[in-house]
């Protein structure tokens, strides 16, 4: 039972979640969920074939209820009525959600508890009881001494830069690269400059002065670090004269859109992905394409679709695959209803069994599809989906700029 | 603290991944809907939650919690406003998650067989492939077929395919002694001992109906499926007065048109619809007061029959068919559907279910059609003299006070869909006007000669069975088929 004395000092009155900043501010919404489920399947009217319609990646895989979205409200409101203590099981259900807010969307349809927030909320409040999981102390301590997520030497940064090409330190427009296209996934970022450079877009670059965007921390609930490196980042990007910063990786693009959620000035400048920039420029070139062999299906990135709801990106990349594929498929799971590919990096690292079974389930249902080719727009749902994609014989990963890139030579 | 044999003894069924008795797994099946009304937010943990596979392991799993003598609970996909699934008494719970498969399509028996866990949407979506669906008035997509069918909190019908409990065919159900018990078409009709479906003796066939799993857990179900209409058509007509849109109503039920019906007034599911709380308020304020939502469906000449009758009695009761003013909108011809209770279109059955309709504190209301007139006014004034509700300032009376009407087949009742004090899940509502409120709507209730029924709401006294005799005779075959009382202990006393 709640003790009258918490019940007391909680605020009875609406906030709006934009400017809700603790977990206590969420707890009529904990109240509220009355465990429709709909959280844990895709969009009803959307569902086209039974072995895909679940959407939960952590609740798929363990399927305690615990494990779902209405399991962790109730985790929630355990944790902030003293009833749960914090405990490794509390922790595992926490950050074995890959955040991929397929629950947020849907519940904004029903009921608007807004799931993942207090997931979120709550790892950060975890955070400062308990103190951050081993993966996310890792990605922190590296974040803070080498400003990038993987402990990789901060000059080598820019080593995928190809020879003789040397971006400006100060554009109108600006390249933000990421850590995981600088360090990982070197081809995207080497794609991307090609592509742009292909299209008459000259952009300029941050070097040694990016650093990671800290959303992979906002995410695991290290926020203070994360703040401290967006900030350095935004105000980087400031000095340098941008108008335009063009991001090829999702979850950098989200970052940047949500720094004002954790009090940071809005940045002076337009944040972009580059499909973005690309799309309206090819239009014109139709016929100068040379089109990719084989059918190509559509991966959404989560914090391409969801995480920047109600401005979704979903058109953009179709609209690029159209013109350079021969046919573009869709998988049964799409735009808002799209599986995770459980490439979070907090669940790479930590539950590697448990992103690498995702990927896989997220293949199989493009191998369904009869699609060649995998794309996608994330580095982080490359580096994932590589990694689930080596039993799915004849489903090649790959991001739409290194499509993009061969198409247009 | 659970035994740690019994630990043990449920892992050799399940596995030790599917046994979990950890505080922080526990904590999630611990409160639903009603824990507000009935434990003032108090909660109720299970000690262990298991999650069985198929049939055999929910066999076991009461084997075992029989020889402990500890209660089991089944779980669906956890959303009910009753409180069925919350552990009363601790014990286990057993959660049907895992049992999701949809084991057979018959396209020639128009049946479709799945275990208790099938979500009523992955159905759904497989059976409009083959242009079939399933009756599933009052179901909420996410609901897992076999509980839904056994809790049974709606009762909603249509004119044409009748009663919701009517679609089931067979059950398969393992009884509190581990015993398998098979009716209908899950029946084995080849067993050397050969019986009809349902007998000899009292039909069992809907035996876990209402029972809420205090005789047994079902773990799979066969339902009936329906092909898809030619056409359908939505048809609303409006009313200023309540009296006139009930002669109306009567007289289109004794007309028999309109396989889907159902009266709204205040209008409350016009948000779910609109694009923003500003064009909802609009709309609840343009649209009529009383309005009677109907479905005409089948060949395109039989509509063009029907529709000639409906416009006939509007134009009688001085109705106005104000669907030709409307703009033809998907999502509200669908919607509308929804309403009727008639989910023929494709789009309302992918996603019908609206949660949290039931209002509360009151719920269901059962009543003679012809009473309907007479609550509406009782209602109303009930509004206008309570300080919060009927204060223009602290609420929007015309979108709180409001009533759906559903026919229903259960003595030629007919469902009343109560939203007390609005939308029950505002928690100000729940906390600080619905006690109030109900205190004075259960008196008015009475003052008209209905009483509570044992389960779902209320009746007229004396036309169901008065509550005593009902529930000495539920109690002595609860007794019966469960002697140790281990199947959901005390969930029949939640009223």
């Amino acid at each position: 039972m709640i003790g009258k004395k918490t019940e007391k000092s909680l605020k009875q009155t609406y906030i709006f979640p934009m400017v809700r900043r603790t977990l206590e501010d969420y707890y009529e919404d904990m109240l509220r969920c009355y465990k429709c489920s709909y959280c844990r399947w895709v969009f009803f009217p959307d569902a086209r074939d039974e072995r895909f319609v679940y959407q939960c990646p952590s609740g798929d895989a363990f399927r305690f209820l615990a494990y779902y979205a209405s399991g962790r409200m109730e985790i929630a409101r355990g944790i902030v009525e003293g009833r749960l203590p914090w405990s490794k099981t509390v922790e595992h259900i926490l950050y074995t959600c890959t955040t991929c807010g397929a629950c947020e969307a849907l519940c904004e349809n029903i009921n608007r508890c807004h799931p993942l927030q207090i997931i979120e909320k709550l790892r950060e409040k975890y955070v400062t009881e308990i103190g951050p999981t081993p993966a996310y102390k890792r990605m922190m301590e590296n974040v803070k001494k080498h400003h990038n997520l993987y402990g990789e030497l901060d000059r080598k940064r820019f080593d995928w830069l190809p020879d003789g090409i040397n971006p400006p330190k100060n554009a109108k427009i600006m390249y933000f690269v990421g850590c995981t296209s600088s360090y990982r996934q070197k081809e995207i970022a080497k794609a991307t400059l090609s592509v742009l450079n292909k299209l008459g877009v000259k952009v300029g670059l941050l070097y040694n002065n990016e650093w990671c965007c800290g959303g992979p921390l906002f995410r695991g609930g290290v926020t203070a670090v994360a703040k401290e490196s967006l900030k350095h980042n935004i105000q980087a990007l400031e000095r340098s004269g941008a108008e335009k910063v063009i991001f090829t990786c999702a979850g950098c693009l989200r970052a940047f859109k949500e720094g004002e959620e954790y009090g940071l000035a809005p940045p002076r400048f337009e944040v972009l992905h580059a499909l973005q920039v690309v799309s309206p420029l090819l239009k014109d070139l139709k016929n100068q394409l040379k089109p990719i062999e084989g059918n190509v299906t559509y991966h959404d990135p989560c914090y391409l679709g969801r995480h920047l709801a109600p401005f979704p990106i979903y058109e953009e990349p179709r609209e690029v695959l159209r013109l350079i594929s021969s046919k573009l498929v869709e998988m049964p799971r799409n735009r808002i209803n799209a599986f995770c590919c459980g490439g979070e990096e907090g669940v790479r690292e930590e539950f590697a069994e448990l992103a690498v079974e995702t990927a896989r389930k997220r293949l199989a249902e493009a191998k369904t599809t009869g699609a060649q080719t995998l794309a996608t727009a994330c580095p982080f749902c490359v580096q994932n989906l590589s990694g689930g994609s080596k039993e799915f014989e004849g489903v090649k990963v790959e991001d739409v700029m290194m499509l993009l890139d061969r198409a247009l030579q | 603290m659970a035994d740690q044999d019994l630990i043990n003894r449920l892992i050799d069924i399940v596995g030790p991944e599917w046994v979990s008795e950890d505080p922080a797994v526990t904590i999630a099946y611990s409160r639903d809907m009603h824990a507000y009304i009935r434990f003032g937010w108090e909660t109720r943990r299970p000690d262990i939650v298991v999650l069985p596979k198929n049939s055999s392991e929910v066999q076991n799993i009461i084997r075992v919690a029989r020889g402990f003598k500890i209660p089991v609970i089944p779980y669906g996909s956890g959303l009910n406003i009753f409180g069925w699934t919350l552990p009363r008494c601790g014990g286990i719970i057993v959660d049907l998650a895992r049992m999701n498969q949809i084991i057979e399509i018959n396209e020639e028996n128009a049946t479709a067989t799945v275990e208790a866990g099938c979500p009523h949407f992955k159905l759904q979506s497989e059976l409009l492939k083959r242009r079939m669906f399933i009756h599933q008035p009052g179901a909420c997509s996410s609901i897992y077929l076999g509980s839904h069918f056994t809790h049974g909190c709606c009762s909603k019908a249509t004119a044409r395919l009748g009663h919701i409990e009517r679609q089931i065919v067979g059950y398969e159900m393992v009884l509190p002694d581990g015993t398998m018990l098979r009716t209908g078409s899950l029946a084995d009709c080849r067993a050397q001992k050969r019986i009809w479906p349902h007998g000899p003796g009292p039909d069992l066939g809907h035996i876990p109906r209402y029972a809420e799993g205090a005789l047994g857990i079902v773990t799979q179900v066969t339902i009936k499926c329906h092909p898809l209409d030619e056409n359908v058509w939505p048809f609303w007509v409006a009313f200023d007065d309540i009296d006139n849109t009930i002669k109306a109503y009567i007289e289109l039920l004794h007309a028999e048109v309109c396989t889907g019906s159902s009266l709204y007034a205040g209008f409350k599911y016009i948000g779910y619809f609109s694009d923003s709380p500003e064009v909802a308020y609009r709309q609840n304020k343009i649209h009529p007061e009383f309005m009677l939502i109907l479905s005409l469906q089948g060949t395109k000449r039989r509509i063009k029959f029907e529709e000639k009758v409906v416009r006939e009695i509007a134009n009688k009761y001085g109705g106005r068919v104000i669907t030709d003013q409307l703009p033809f909108y998907q999502m509200f011809v669908d919607s509308h559907l929804n309403m009727t209770s008639s989910l023929y279109s494709e789009y309302t059955m992918r996603y019908f279910g609206y949660p949290g309709t039931v209002g509360a504190p009151g719920g269901m209301v059962w009543a003679p059609i012809y009473d309907v007139a007479e609550y509406w006014k009782r209602l109303t004034l009930l509004y206008m003299n309570d300080p919060v509700l009927g204060d223009p300032d602290e609420s929007d009376f015309e979108v709180n006070r409001s009533m759906i009407l559903y026919p229903s087949q259960s003595g030629h009742y007919t469902l009343i869909e109560a939203a007390i004090a609005g939308h029950p899940v505002d928690p100000r509502l729940i906390k600080e006007i619905a006690p109030r409120f109900a205190e004075k709507f259960v008196r008015e209730i009475t003052d008209m000669g209905l009483a509570i029924d044992a389960k779902y709401g209320w009746t007229r006294r004396g036309e169901i069975g008065t509550i005593s005799s009902y529930s000495e005779l539920a109690s002595k075959i609860k007794t019966a088929f469960d002697p140790d009382d281990v199947m959901n202990r005390g969930v029949w006393s939640i009223f």
